[in-house]
């Protein structure tokens, strides 16, 4: 079974979005590179602007990002 | 070896999510970019991401973990450099290669003609053992292992190994600092060339 999967380019690279989770007003967006799956990443949509994809701010919000994947997969 | 690959993983993964282009999402919708995937892909895509998620909430929860996690990474490396310099080349087969032994007099040497005898002493526990240490240092001034803990002032072979492996760690991360400082100053003496140049032009 196949899903039709939003494709975006960051730093000249096309990334997957795999999933997004929303917390707290903030969307965290989880991606892979198309062509390499060792190649993944997390960003999230600028609380401005909810068209902006940008990276995160800083290593607590990346484990919070990490945490809700986690909570997500176990749920 | 696992963690280690777990650690690349989410220090690559961390690195790249805190920094990288702005994307303006409306415009990618615009040009309708998407791929079809199949869901397998899509999940094992994601657990890779959730291996990495796993790993930073070990870190978060606990930062002694990744500081022994560094420490024995240092350590381990130490004991095969010593290995593969100090005891491999003195191991040698018994005539009916069913045993090995050490090369005890050279290996001997070989310590004490090091800088740092604790260090040298404390690999070669590590890699051959208390017996075998023992009958190596039988052929140096120390007499035996009892004979060196007691010179060098340890209480036991316990002391001796916990206190010496503190010893090289603030070694090394220690000569790594001054390495670092090092690269900095030489920096810093660039810039100065770099003054001196800006100062003859105006002149």
């Amino acid at each position: 079974m196949e899903d039709n999967v939003e494709v975006v380019t960051i730093d000249g690279k096309d990334y997957a979005i795999l999933k997004e989770i929303n917390h707290s007003n903030k969307t965290f967006l989880y991606l892979s590179n198309i062509v390499d799956e060792e190649d993944n990443l997390i960003r999230k949509l600028d609380e401005k602007d909810n068209n902006l994809i940008v990276p995160l701010e800083s290593e607590k919000e990346f484990e919070i990002a990490c945490n809700l994947l986690l909570k997500y997969i176990v749920n | 070896m696992e963690n280690e690959r777990y650690l690349n993983e989410y220090e690559r993964i961390k690195k790249r999510s805190m920094s990288g282009d702005f994307v303006d999402r409306q415009q990618a919708r615009k040009e309708r970019r998407q791929i079809r995937m199949q869901k397998e892909e899509k999940l094992r895509r994601i657990r890779r991401v959730v291996v990495a998620a796993s790993f930073a909430l070990m870190v978060a929860a606990s930062p002694v973990l990744i500081h022994n996690f560094v420490d024995n990474r240092i350590m381990d490396s130490l004991v095969m450099d010593f290995k593969t310099e100090v005891i491999a080349p003195e191991t040698h087969r018994t005539d009916d290669n069913q045993h090995y032994f050490y090369d005890e007099a050279d290996i001997a040497d070989k310590i004490t003609s090091m800088d740092d005898i604790d260090e040298a002493v404390y690999l070669l526990q590590v890699n051959v053992g208390e017996h075998n240490t023992n009958q190596i240092l039988e052929h140096t001034d120390y007499g035996s292992f009892d004979g060196f803990k007691e010179e060098r002032g340890y209480e036991s072979t316990e002391d001796f190994m916990r206190r010496t492996r503190e010893h090289i760690l603030d070694k090394t991360k220690n000569e790594e600092n001054h390495e670092l400082s090092n690269m900095m100053q030489e920096s810093d003496k660039d810039d100065s060339i770099e003054n001196d140049f800006q100062r003859m032009g105006e002149k």
